[in-house]
Order: C-alpha cells, then structure tokens, then sequence
C-alpha cells in the first residue's frame, strides 16, 4: 500500500549543466499497478520512501512517479481505458548499456551510459520516460501508424512523444509555477520545459557534438519550416531537418510548443498567465492534438492532415483558438495559406472565381501605378485585396539559382506579388486594421506589423507602413 | 525485448513508390534498419527487422520498435 506516503523524484530532467543539480520534489507515492493504463516492474519495488539521488530506489521512484502522472494525464483526456498491448504495460528500467530507450509493443525499455558527468540512466529522465509511454499513449490511439512507410508519420511519433513529456511535465503545479517565473509568463521560450532530455543530450554531445543540440536531446524552441521530407538528406547536423524521424519531428513539436504559448497568451488576454491557465492550456492542446489524430486519414502527407484537423478541433474547445493555431502552422509551412483557409469549419463560401485580374488604379505617384487584384478569402478578408505589382519593365534578365545550380525562371509580376503577400500573412507582418472577419484570420499575437490593410473607393488595398531589421518576427 | 513472431503481411514494408522507397533508403543509411542477431534479437540501434527483399534489391522490412535513435 502507498496510501499517505511521500517518495522524492526528479522533477523534470535532471541534467541542467550542473551535474548533481537537478530539481526535486516530494510527491505522494504513485500506484504504477493502477488500472486504467497500468504498468509493470520485473522486481519488487523498493519501499515507499525519500531516497537520495544516484540509489536506485530513487530511480525506481522517479520513474514510477512520472509514468503515473503521464498515463493517468491520457487516460483522463484521450480517454484510454487499457493499452495496445493489453491491460498491463511492462517497464524495464535498465537493460543494459547504450544511451537510448524505446518502446517495442512489449515493454518500456530503458539503459544506462558514460557521460562526462558519471553514468547517465535514460529511465531517470521523466522527459525520457514520459516520452516512451507517449509512443504506447499514440500507438493505443492510432495503431496504424506502427508500421507505416511515411517519413511524416514516423516523425509524428516522435514529436507526439515529446509532446507528451511536456505536457506531462505540466501536471506539475510546482513546475508550472517556475516555468512561468522562469519565461515571465512567455512560455514559447527556452526553458526546462522546452528543452527535453538535458542529461542524454550532454551524454550524447561528447561522443557525437552534432547529433543533439546545444543544450539538450532536443529542444521544442525552434525555428523549422516545413520541407517534403522527401527530398531532405537522411541525416543532417542536429541545426539542420533531416528526414530522420527525430530529426523532422522538431517541426511539428515547436509548431505545437509555440501554440502552447499562443493559446496560453489567448487565455491570459494580456495579463500575467497563472499557472491554472498554463495548466488549462497544456490540456487543451493535449485534446486538440488527440481529436485530430484520432480523425486523421494515414496518408503521406500527415503533418498537414493533423494540423488541418487541429484547426478544427480547436475550435469545439475554445472558439478564439483556430486563428492562432492556424498562423502557427501557416509560418510553420506546415500548412498552406489556402489549406489553412480551407479547414472545413472555417471554409468561406464566397465564390471568388472572379476576382483575380489586373484593374487600372488611381493611385497617385510614387506608386507603381496598377494593382493587382488577388483572392483573399484565404488571408481572412471579404474581397479581394489590391497589391502593387512588381511590374515595371526588366531592363535586362537576372535569375537566381536553384539547388542543383541551374537557372530558375523568374515568376511572373503576378505569381511574385502572390508570392510575396503570402510570405507577409503567413508571417504575421500585415495589420487587418478591422477588415473582414476575425474568426477568419490568423491571430499571430503581438508582432511587428510592416503593412496594413486599408479600404477606399476602390476597394481593400495593401499598404506598407514601416520597414525594419526583421529580427523579432519569430 | 525483440518479438521473433512473424509480421501480419499488412505490417510489412515494401518499398514500392517514391515515399516508401525514400523511406526505407532513409532508414537503412541510418543503420535503423538490421536483420536479427545469432541470437535472434534486434540490434539496439535498429528500429526496423529486414525481413525480406524486393526484386529491385531493397529490403522488405517490419517495424519492431519506436525509438531507437534517440539521438537522431
């Protein structure tokens, strides 16, 4: 029985860059043998006790503490009553030496390895832990994903498990009390919660520099955008995407880490966020990811297909959530501006079939003089929005070059200017100024705005207000 | 733990197309993809059981595991 009695783990990942200092906490002792989604240890368990670091009673603690609190996190949201392997899931806390862990549709197996700090044990990390029960958590809820031939999905995965150990890192109140204090209420910075697996990370790094970040395994803090996997490198530099399942999962995890901290400034409405809201928050993300996961088709294409269905589920959870979770995964890439715009629940059946072409203008110099007119329905507005195109007659032909080092053609005046006013929306740089339907649009949050949309007798038109260095826009 | 059972067929990894040849290709130059051990267990590093060849002389594999390459 462990009914009123307290054992001390790891809060999250002990590896901080300070050997000896990660964060504890005294915790009530879990049940690990609890139904629904109960776990299984080969060994009898040491007592219910505080233990001190570097004993394996305080490891057996600590991952069993933060296999409890992560199951019992799912089980409550997806919900799950047992897993897909059946009603006991077995942990195997030290199989022997390598710096890794994996779930195998058998059991949670974990290992130990040199670092330059001593020896690192992968199931002391909660992040670590937390992560592979999100392998069993997501193959219980979408099982065709195990075997299938997709570079997406099998990143998906992986980004699913990180994504776990984050939000069951966030069922800690005291952890959310510090992560806030930490990132002053801006959580879509680098902090311990961004970052997963410090302790691996530092073990990794000196056998393999580029392999992991700087700072950790991986860090949910990142600036990647989307590119078919398809046509990466099977392997990369840990700054650069690869196809590699882990490597291509930081997209889809910082996309979903930076609507944490979308949705979480949403709920704060500009105040200081509480950690009751952060934990609201964390929910909230943990139920839209499951609700578009558990929708989605299994196809090539998956990033766009969970991110469309999140879109949507957002939605039936708070109304003012989709316009920030759909700029996320428009300045991700992970979604286009028109896929965005197309999410079933928010398709605008405005037929604009008219509305491109050329239209003279009366603008006065030093404008360019024409104005192009482009669909807008996907930027959120009513009409069609009015660019100026580069349009001016080329004086001599220059062209840029592509990868394989030849000449790529230059797009027309009008693909550049659709192009570009792409690249502006997507990045949140263009000021509505009150035009057209909010529910429509992308909510970006706070950001420098470099133009504005603006109505005359002609209709909405684009206008810039400022130039700038460009570097806060992310 | 390695599971020696056969795959259901529709768990195999053909390598049939653009995506799923890109895919296996990815997983054998990462050493993700191993045939089992004397010992009829899966390489640590390996994610993947080669179970098989296709004409083309790519292997057939069956996933066995999630994670292991926690390094990427």
């Amino acid at each position: 029985m462990t009914n009123g009695v307290q054992i001390s783990a790891w809060e999250d990942d002990p590896g901080n860059g300070v050997p000896g200092d990660g964060v504890r906490v005294t915790r009530p002792a879990p049940d690990v043998g609890r139904a629904p989604l109960a776990f299984s240890f080969p060994a009898p368990a040491p007592a219910a006790a505080v233990y001190q670091p570097g004993t394996p009673e305080f490891r057996y603690w600590t991952a069993a503490e933060a296999l409890r609190r992560g199951a019992d996190f799912w089980a409550a949201l997806v919900p799950l009553t047992r897993w897909h392997i059946g009603d006991v899931l077995p942990v195997l806390l030290d199989e022997g030496e390598d710096l890794n862990a994996y779930y195998d549709r058998q059991a949670l197996n974990f290992f130990h390895g040199d670092s330059p700090d001593g020896t690192v044990y992968s199931g002391e990390s909660p992040d670590i832990i937390c992560h592979e029960m999100g392998h069993a958590i997501l193959d219980t809820i979408k099982p065709q994903l195990w075997g299938a031939a997709s570079h997406e999905t099998a990143a998906f995965h992986e980004s699913f498990a990180d994504i776990s150990g984050i939000l069951s890192a966030l069922q800690l109140p005291s952890l959310r009390t510090a992560i806030l204090a930490d990132t002053r209420g801006q959580i879509y910075r680098a902090s311990r919660l961004s970052r997963l697996a410090e302790q691996l990370g530092a073990a990794i790094r000196a056998v393999q520099p580029d392999a992991v970040e700087s700072d950790c395994l991986r860090n949910a803090v990142n600036s990647f955008t989307y590119e078919d996997p398809v046509d990466l490198p099977p392997g990369a530099p840990a700054s650069q995407l690869s196809s590699e399942a882990h490597s291509f999962s930081r997209l889809f995890t910082g996309a979903a880490f930076e609507i944490l901290g979308g949705l979480l400034n949403a709920q704060a409405a500009g105040g200081a966020p509480t950690e009751a809201q952060l934990l609201a928050v964390g929910n909230d993300l943990g139920r839209i990811l499951v609700d578009a996961v558990k929708a989605a088709a299994v196809v090539p294409n998956w990033y766009a297909q969970v991110a469309a269905g999140m879109v949507q589920t957002s939605a039936a959870v708070n109304p003012a959530y989709p316009p920030i979770v759909k700029a996320v995964f428009v300045r991700r890439g992970i979604l286009s501006l028109h896929s965005a715009a197309q999410a079933p629940k928010f398709a605008n059946a405005v037929n604009l079939a008219n509305a491109v072409g050329v239209v003279a203008a009366a603008a006065p110099s030093p404008s360019l003089g024409v104005h192009l007119a482009l669909p807008a329905e996907h930027y959120g507005l009513d009409e069609p929005l009015l660019v100026e195109p580069a349009a001016q007659q080329r004086p001599f032909m220059a062209m840029s070059a592509a990868g394989d080092a030849t000449s790529l053609q230059p797009a027309s005046s009008s693909r550049a200017a659709t192009s570009y006013v792409d690249d502006l929306f997507r990045r949140g740089r263009v000021d509505y100024a009150g035009q057209g339907k909010p529910e429509h649009q992308l909510n970006h949050g706070r950001r420098l705005r470099s133009h504005r949309v603006v109505k005359d007798h002609e209709g909405l038109k684009l206008q810039r207000v400022l130039f700038d260095c460009g570097l806060c826009c992310r | 733990m390695s599971d020696p059972t056969p795959p259901p067929e529709d768990e195999r990894i053909v390598p049939n197309d653009r995506e799923s040849i890109s895919f296996v290709k990815g997983l054998v130059a990462a050493g993700h993809a191993a045939r089992l051990g004397p010992d009829g267990v899966l390489p640590r590093g390996a994610t993947h059981e080669i179970v098989g060849e296709t004409p083309g002389g790519l292997p057939i594999l069956v996933r066995r595991r999630f994670g292991g390459g926690m390094a990427g």
